[in-house]
């Protein structure tokens, strides 16, 4: 009954971003880290609600795209969308990361390279 | 005495004479008479030659063509004097006029007979013409498809995007055609799908469409098997395509769904013209089987939608059935999908939650939760002694854990300072109260 996994494709592109062809705003890139904003969830299309079912801590846009088997096109473009209607926001960087976690990273950075 | 005799014998001799000459004369005029009546007949018999070689020379079209001018018109034969008003010519004119309508039966059925051979054949020809023809286009145009989504996925950048969007739409609703000729044709849609859900299955089915923006879909989660996947989608686009066509551009096309006791039903609608009676009753009898469909006598697009979801339906055990008035003032056609031809998904194939726990799947052996099941601090521990040996390269020990501890404290970092601490998903909470006590 299980069959093959679902075709990601089936459904198109053009079809998920209801005729965008480019996010609605600028700047966003694969890596911008996108959360859920408190807002109700009714009106949103289908491609959107999936998104935002995924959408439960802070997520990349490209492992959005990659959870949901999307274009990362598809995926900038329905984000976008997500944010224009602040259903998703977008935190600002936080600054400056902490030099303890750089320290870390450095750290365990140097571990690998000694293996 | 023989003076009396002698007296007697001449009148005796001159009555002998007149008897004989009254008798010679009564032959003879009977003698004629008969004359006189045997050359009528000859020539009765002799103006009845001329008319049946007359008739015979004429030959069946002439004949057939005398025969249905009027009766009073003018004279059909020449007809001899001698044979006007006689039986015989009564006899040969019902002769001919049988003979006439034979030939015309004969004629009629033969041309029908000619023809629905001719067409039979003509229809088979033109079935096998067009269907290997639109066959060809639709395994072109999978193979198009496959190509578009791939490169979709290869390259970014809001230029190539437009442009490969664009032309996929267009090989889309080739396909869509070229697919519907094959149905027509008696043929397989030639692609084949996974089992998937109706969310999925009318998303494919609005891109096979011009209007694709129009249609409001909805979710759902149940989903239908491999074998109708393709004759769905290609049903529910047909009926897409009709209810944007003749709907006013500003308004929607709304696709929505009932679930019944013995199966699903989807329903479009939409705002636009209702067909009147005989558009609907014609499109009706194609609909439950009463009009036969096939390639030769249906109309142009987009008219060849509805024979097709009718041979599709019939096909699969679908039920599509139109009314003509709904909340809008539109159409709505509803498509019943019984419970057989559905089934279910696994919902794994689509992850419900995003899982930055997926980092944590190396951590060190020691009891990691609490009785509560909450994550103990003791991991900061474990990373702590590493972090002695910063700036000297001599740190052997358990290298892939701290590297991976580091690693993960520092994204959880970041992730925490992205993450708002009122989120309100249940799942996420132990999340946050991991982070939490990652950072006290």
């Amino acid at each position: 009954m299980r069959g093959p996994r679902r075709d990601p494709d089936m459904v198109r592109a053009y079809v998920r971003t209801r005729g965008h062809s480019s996010p609605s705003r600028d700047g966003l890139t694969l890596t911008t880290l996108v959360r859920a904003a408190d807002r109700p969830l009714h009106g949103l299309d289908v491609e959107a609600l999936r998104v935002m079912r995924i959408c439960r801590g802070p997520l990349s846009i490209a492992e959005i795209a990659s959870l949901l088997d999307l274009p990362p096109t598809v995926a900038l473009i329905v984000v976008s969308g997500l944010l224009d209607t602040g259903h998703l926001d977008s935190p600002a960087p936080a600054g400056q990361p902490d030099i303890s976690v750089l320290e870390e990273v450095l750290n365990g950075l140097r571990a690998l390279a000694v293996r | 005495m023989s003076y009396e005799t002698a007296a007697a014998a001449p009148l005796v001799i001159a009555g002998v004479l007149i008897a004989t000459v009254t008798l010679t004369a009564y032959f003879a005029r009977q003698s004629a008479k008969h004359r006189a009546r045997a050359a009528q007949w000859k020539a009765f018999a002799s103006a009845q030659d001329l008319m049946l070689a007359t008739a015979v020379s004429y030959g069946p079209e002439r004949v057939a063509a005398l025969l249905q001018q009027p009766l009073s018109g003018a004279p059909q034969f020449a007809v001899p004097d001698i044979l006007i008003g006689s039986g015989f010519v009564e006899n040969l004119r019902v002769l001919s006029e049988r003979h006439v309508a034979d030939l015309h039966r004969i004629q009629q059925e033969t041309a029908v007979l000619t023809r629905q051979q001719v067409e039979a054949e003509a229809r088979e020809s033109a079935k096998t013409a067009v269907k290997s023809f639109a066959t060809a286009m639709v395994s072109t145009g999978i193979d198009v498809s496959s190509e578009i989504a791939q490169a979709l996925r290869r390259h970014r950048g809001g230029g190539i995007f437009e442009t490969l969007t664009r032309i996929d739409h267009g090989v889309q609703q080739m396909l869509h055609q070229a697919q519907s000729y094959v149905v027509l044709c008696g043929g397989l849609l030639g692609q084949r799908w996974p089992a998937s859900t109706l969310t999925d299955v009318v998303g494919a089915a609005q891109g096979a469409i011009r209007d694709y923006t129009r249609v409001q879909t909805y979710a759902s989660d149940r989903a239908v098997i491999a074998r109708v996947v393709g004759p769905v989608k290609l049903i529910v686009s047909h009926l897409l395509d009709n209810a944007a066509r003749y709907s006013p551009p500003q308004t929607r096309v709304e696709v929505s769904a009932q679930n019944g006791h013995h199966g699903v039903t989807l329903l479009i609608d939409d705002a636009g013209k209702r067909m009147n009676e005989e558009q609907l009753e014609r499109t009706r009898r194609i609909l439950d089987g009463r009009q036969e469909v096939d390639i030769l006598n249906t109309e142009a697009h987009p008219r060849v939608g509805f024979p097709v979801i009718a041979l599709l339906a019939r096909r699969y055990g679908i039920k599509v059935v139109l009314s003509d008035s709904n909340r809008y003032g539109g159409m709505c056609a509803s498509v019943f999908l019984p419970e057989g031809l559905l089934t279910s998904i696994p919902t794994d194939l689509e992850p419900a939650a995003p899982q930055p726990a997926v980092l944590e799947a190396p951590a060190p052996p020691q009891p990691a939760l609490t009785e509560n099941g909450l994550p103990t601090r003791t991991r900061r521990r474990q990373v702590q002694p590493q972090q002695a040996p910063i700036g000297r390269r001599t740190s052997t020990e358990p290298a892939r854990p701290a590297v991976i501890g580091a690693w993960q404290q520092s994204s959880r970092r970041a992730r925490d300072a992205a993450a708002p601490p009122q989120r309100d998903a249940q799942d996420t909470a132990t999340h946050t109260e991991e982070e939490r006590s990652v950072d006290s």
